[in-house]
């Protein structure tokens, strides 16, 4: 669900409206860059750079973005010093008898689930396997799919035309039941579902590359390189990919985004590369949903929007990227 | 304009041969013994000949790609590996009708609300309202659908037992009891959809209300809902129907987690049992589905677009 083509031009002055001054700065020098690159590149450049990131550190979106995302990272890293139950034994009261599916209380602060774990230790816990093999996905899929987009869009020509059809022919299924058949058909390890993910986003980074590739490709600058006789790698690598990075970094934060979308879908449908005992927001959602009804909701809201607290998270910071990015 | 359409057409076809010929390969490269997944560890090696060849695994790769390509053209997708005596495209038929049902529920509720809310923002822009329906739309909107899907069913279905959690409604039900079954899993995807939709139609309405034709009409006098009915909603409607557009196919086979959640037999989970229990022909049959609704889908957004607005046709034509 890419917004992306459709992005409203009007956000950028949206921010608040004591930032307007500093909005129209960066508009002024954006525009400065676009008709005197020839004269100061560097220091416009420079300016517009430093009015971005302003402007990204006032953004409430951004912060709070920042601050969700920050908070998972803790927890993957040191998920000891959050959590103080083992995410996998029951609990047990001062008595010493085991809870199951006991509400959240002071013992058990989110309750327990009906094997008796706890539920908070449990949500600390499941973010390393989401923190691992989101980002790791998303960065071999960047890597891939902003060379083929590189290529594709500054060579053109039937190979181009060949590569674009089979990337469209894979957007058109949902990425989702892709993703099933490949996982379920090579393998249900971690290594499959990471490798599958990172094939499946391939086509839409390589399509915005593509598209960003072949815009900066038909400016002066490429031209003027080209008639200074410089190689089409010189090009590519040295003239145009700087200009492209803005974009990639914005489809860097959105794959990631969705990847945490699917990653989680995956393992809610079964396929977590796991245990059903291992720590994993997706599946303690599958493992509990059956017992909403009977009004044990604590085991599977609270893995649900943990799952939507980090998508949120990461997509608030995208938006305030590719805001930044346009202004 | 034809030619836009014959090119649009063509294009299509070569993406749907390109899904099928991924497909067909998928046995020939899953580690492993397939017929004998699907055959069971101790089948005789009688029966496994037969499931192999079924697969047409004792073929080279294209002889099967041609004994696909003939039977699909025929629209003869064979029987089903899992339910004997059921041809693939009866139980394809029938999980396509389920998510169609809800598809078009689901819109029904989605389009005017989340169309209306997407102008609201627009017209009230910068106001609370706005931010409101920006930015917790786009919040909710990034959320999967499972995650929509049990939330609501906290919310919603363990107070009021009006809603019910099996979406699936028992044999013979009336319009309305089906309706009633279907709410919450059509609340989910409004859910899902609604800030997304939402923000596609304000930022189009934006710019419409921007452009010199809304600024005349307005200051001709005309009254603000003539000036939306006829001049603004006509142009920023476009990209809203491209949207709707694009994320059918995901609508008809991408919710796998919500038709698991309220136990709906649509195409996502026929395509879910097909991989799990390595139904290749079933697999095939289903996935080739999902991909036709998004080609018809997509192709047919182009065409409304084009007809509502002649500019679109010149640059739909040139693309």
């Amino acid at each position: 669900m890419s917004t992306s083509q459709i992005e409203p031009t009007d956000e950028t002055m949206t921010t608040s409206p004591a930032d307007t001054d500093t909005a129209e700065d960066v508009q002024n020098s954006a525009s400065a860059l676009s008709t005197t690159s020839s004269e100061e590149p560097n220091q416009t450049r420079d300016q517009v750079k430093k009015e971005q990131r302003k402007l990204l550190l006032r953004s409430p979106g951004f912060l709070i973005g920042v601050f969700i995302v920050l908070f998972w990272v803790l927890s993957a890293v040191a998920p000891d010093l959050l959590a103080n139950w083992d995410p996998k034994a029951s609990v047990r009261n001062a008595a010493g008898e085991g809870l199951r599916s006991s509400p959240p209380d002071s013992t058990a602060y989110l309750g327990t689930n009906r094997l008796g774990f706890d539920v908070y230790s449990r949500l600390i816990h499941g973010a390393r396997p989401i923190l691992i093999a989101a980002p790791l996905a998303t960065l071999i899929a960047t890597a891939i799919g902003t060379f083929v987009g590189m290529l594709t869009g500054y060579y053109r020509g039937w190979v181009d035309e060949i590569i674009s059809r089979i990337l469209e022919a894979i957007l058109s299924i949902p990425a989702i039941l892709l993703a099933i058949v490949i996982v379920f058909t090579f393998g249900q390890t971690a290594t499959v579902i990471i490798g599958t993910i990172a094939f499946l986003f391939i086509p839409p980074v390589a399509r915005t590359v593509r598209a960003a590739t072949l815009s900066e490709s038909q400016l002066d600058y490429v031209t003027a390189a080209r008639m200074r006789g410089e190689s089409s790698v010189f090009i590519i690598t040295r003239e145009i990919f700087p200009n492209v990075i803005p974009v990639v970094v914005v489809e860097v934060t959105v794959r990631l985004g969705y990847a945490v979308f699917t990653l989680a879908t995956l393992a809610f449908l079964g396929l977590s590369g796991g245990n059903v005992t291992d720590p994993n927001w997706g599946v303690d959602v599958a493992q509990n949903y059956t017992q909403i009804v009977a009004d044990v909701w604590w085991p599977t809201i609270f893995p649900a929007l943990a799952i939507a607290s980090l998508v949120i998270g990461v997509n608030l910071i995208a938006d305030s990227l590719e805001k930044a990015n346009n202004s | 304009m034809s030619s836009f359409i014959f090119r649009r057409a063509l294009l299509s076809i070569l993406t749907l041969v390109i899904i099928l010929v991924i497909v067909t390969l998928i046995p020939n490269v899953a580690p492993g013994d397939p017929a004998r997944k699907i055959a069971g560890g101790t089948a005789s090696p009688e029966r496994l000949a037969q499931v192999t060849e079924s697969l047409g695994l004792d073929k080279t790769v294209p002889e099967q790609l041609q004994d696909v390509f003939s039977s699909t053209l025929r629209l003869d997708f064979g029987d089903s590996f899992t339910k004997p005596g059921s041809s693939v495209t009866d139980l394809v038929r029938a999980s396509l009708w389920n998510s169609f049902k809800l598809v078009l529920f689901a819109l029904v509720l989605l389009l005017p609300l989340s169309i209306f809310g997407g102008v609201v923002a627009a017209y009230k822009k910068d106001s609370l309202l706005d931010r409101f329906i920006v930015n917790g739309g786009v919040a909710l909107s990034s959320v999967p659908e499972f995650v929509a899907g049990v939330l609501l069913l906290a919310l919603l279905a363990v107070p009021f037992s009006f809603f019910r959690v099996v979406a699936d409604p028992p044999e013979g039900a009336g319009f309305f009891l089906q309706l009633q079954h279907m709410l919450l899993p059509a609340l989910t995807v409004l859910t899902v959809y609604f800030g997304y939709i939402a923000r596609v139609t304000r930022a189009s309405t934006i710019s419409a209300l921007e452009s010199d034709f809304a600024r005349t009409a307005f200051m001709k006098g005309l009254p603000t809902r003539e000036v939306f009915g006829k001049h603004v909603l006509r142009n920023s409607l476009l990209p809203t129907v491209a949207v709707v557009g694009t994320q059918l196919g995901y609508m008809f086979g991408g919710m796998v987690g919500l038709e698991l959640i309220f136990n709906y037999p649509g195409l996502g989970r026929l395509i879910l049992d097909a991989v799990q229990s390595a139904d290749y022909p079933l697999l095939r049959g289903g996935v080739l589905t999902v991909a036709l609704i998004y080609m018809v889908a997509t192709l047919s957004a182009d065409l409304i677009i084009a007809w509502m607005n002649p500019r679109a046709r010149l640059a739909l034509g040139e693309s």
